[in-house]
Parts: structure tokens; C-alpha cells; sequence
């Protein structure tokens, strides 16, 4: 081995320091992980809506009102799963 | 004939007792709790039986595995999360130890069962807005108010937060409990192809290998996410924005 490769070495070695590692792949912020959120917020909403509308017999009226609800908050949900910067 | 199902099947050991025309018994699933439960005390005091400054290897298992979880905590939570962090390390354990116990071939999987993560899941849920409210009373209640919302569009916001909220166990109990179903059916279905394809068998006897060891990295992976979501909703009711 030359001073030559050696300084070649040095050279690819500073350049490989100076750009940032690719970002780390997140473990679980996969499609079964927003899923569940999806879900979990249209069960809350769906299930508050027919409560409601069991205690003021206005079916179906609340559930409509509850299913768009927690539609809304499962969104909300997957964009706080997708965004969160760990 | 036997199903995929059946490994998910109650059964009850021993006597029914019946208080209030409420029968009680030892099932299966509750015999699974008891003996991860008990496999991880066992386990914990063999290890640090004997403690020494240079720890041998149970020991070494034990440290490390504390100060995992310590970190993920510190990380999740912040400094102020230490003295929940028993608590943290309890689920952690039971959860990793129920998902691994139930690797055992023949053995049952408590964490396979809705009502077993939703009951977690609901104790965390409780337990966090407990100590949110306990900590800030009702200034708590700040954590459904979204910042730079208008006036008129705060009724709105304020409900879907509350879902938000609300729909936070169901989505941890959901996410374990499918986790650990999906997987324990798919070693079943897979294992179910290798006799009836006969000699072509062997192809779905190689999957089921690659998929058994899937399963362990699902069962650390489950129990993880679980102590780490709890991490996060505890840091939402210690540090109020």
C-alpha cells in the first residue's frame, strides 16, 4: 500500500463522514399500525352515536353525526402516527 | 376436525365455582397469566440472586433488560416519567412474557385474546388520565384544545380530540390483539398445507420456518409498541403542552 492509497483512503473516508446517514426506517408506522388507528376512531364515534341515539331515540341521526366525527379523528390520528419525528 | 381456531379456545381447569350465579374458574388463558407471571419472578430472582459488581450472565440479562426499558422510558417520557417507570417495565415484561410463552408449541397465548389486551389497555388508558389529572387538575382538560384553532371551529375540534382520545386504548388493545391472532392462524393454516399438499409439503413446511421465526420478532416487537404507546400517553399527561 502506497501513500497515494492511503491518502485516497483519507480522502473517501472525510467525504463518507460529510453526508448524513440515510434516515432510519421506522419500525412500526406501517399500514396495519394506521389501520388500527383508522379503526379504533371510527368505533369510538360510531359507538357514541348509537348510544346517543339509543338515549334520544333519534336514529339514525347522531350515528351519521358521529361516523363523519370519527372518521375525522382517525385521520387525525394517522396524521399524528405519520408525523411524530422519532 | 381441528381448525386454526381452536388454539384460541377457553376451557376451564379444575372446579367451577358459582358466586352470585357468577361461575368462576381457572381457565386456560388465566393458567398462561399465572405462569408468565410466575416464569418472570422465577427468572428475576434467579438472576440477581447472588449479585455481584461483575455480573455473570442471568444477571447481565436482567441489568440490560432494565436499563431497555429505563431508557426507553427517559427517551418516551421524559426524566419526569421515573417513577412510573415500575409500572412500565411490569407491563412490558408480562406482555413480552405472555407473547413468548405462548411460542411454546401446544401452549396458549393470552394476548391473542381482545378481552386480555383491552383490560390492559383500559388499565393504562385509566391509569395515564388518573395521573394527568391528579398532576393538573382540571387544566388537564387544555389537552383536548388543539393550539391556533379559530373560535368558531373550537366546538368541532374539541369533539374530535375527544375521540382522538378515547379511541387510544382501543386502538392498543386492537393492534396487540390482531398482531398476535394474525400470526399464531397463519403458523397454523401454513402448518395445516404441509400434510395435506403431501410431498409438495416441504414448501410450505420452509415458510413455516421463516414464519416461526417472524413470530418471534412480532411477540418482542408487539410487546415493545404496547410500552412504548403507554410511554407516550404518559408523557401527553406529565409535560400539558
Amino acid at each position: 500500500m502506497t501513500d497515494n492509497d492511503l491518502t485516497k483512503l483519507d480522502a473517501a473516508l472525510q467525504k463518507a463522514k460529510k453526508t448524513p446517514p440515510p434516515p432510519t426506517k421506522k419500525s412500526d408506522a406501517g399500514a396495519l399500525r394506521c389501520a388500527t388507528e383508522m379503526l379504533a376512531a371510527l368505533l369510538v364515534g360510531v359507538f357514541i352515536g348509537v348510544t346517543l341515539d339509543k338515549w334520544w331515540a333519534t336514529q339514525p341521526l347522531f350515528l351519521i353525526v358521529f361516523f363523519f366525527l370519527g372518521s375525522a379523528a382517525g385521520f387525525l390520528n394517522v396524521w399524528r402516527t405519520l408525523t411524530k419525528k422519532d | 376436525m381441528a381448525t386454526p381456531l381452536d388454539q384460541f379456545a377457553i376451557s376451564t381447569i379444575g372446579p367451577v365455582v358459582t358466586v352470585e350465579g357468577f361461575p368462576l374458574a381457572l381457565t386456560n388463558s388465566a393458567l398462561a397469566m399465572l405462569a408468565s407471571c410466575a416464569l418472570l419472578m422465577v427468572l428475576v430472582r434467579m438472576a440477581l440472586r447472588r449479585p455481584a459488581l461483575v455480573p455473570n450472565h442471568s444477571q447481565s440479562i436482567a441489568e440490560q433488560v432494565y436499563l431497555f426499558v429505563a431508557q426507553m422510558v427517559e427517551d418516551n417520557a421524559g426524566t419526569k416519567a421515573k417513577p412510573y417507570f415500575p409500572l412500565i417495565l411490569t407491563l412490558f415484561m408480562l406482555i413480552l412474557f405472555g407473547n413468548m410463552l405462548g411460542m411454546v408449541p401446544g401452549s396458549f397465548t393470552f394476548t391473542s385474546h381482545i378481552s386480555v389486551t383491552f383490560a390492559l389497555a383500559s388499565f393504562v388508558f385509566l391509569f395515564v388520565t388518573a395521573v394527568g389529572f391528579y398532576k393538573h387538575g382540571l387544566r388537564f382538560l387544555s389537552l383536548f384544545i388543539p393550539k391556533g384553532v379559530p373560535i368558531l371551529m373550537l366546538p368541532l375540534m374539541i369533539v374530535i380530540e375527544l375521540i382522538s382520545y378515547l379511541s387510544r386504548p382501543i386502538s392498543l388493545a386492537l393492534r396487540l390483539f390482531a398482531n398476535m391472532m394474525a400470526g399464531h392462524i397463519m403458523l397454523k393454516v401454513f402448518a395445516g398445507f404441509v400434510f395435506t399438499l403431501g410431498a409438495a409439503g416441504v414448501f410450505p413446511l420452509i415458510i413455516n420456518v421463516a414464519l416461526t421465526g417472524f413470530e418471534f420478532l412480532i411477540a418482542f416487537l408487539q410487546a415493545y409498541v404496547f410500552a412504548v404507546l403507554s410511554c407516550l400517553y404518559l408523557s401527553d399527561a406529565l409535560n400539558l403542552h
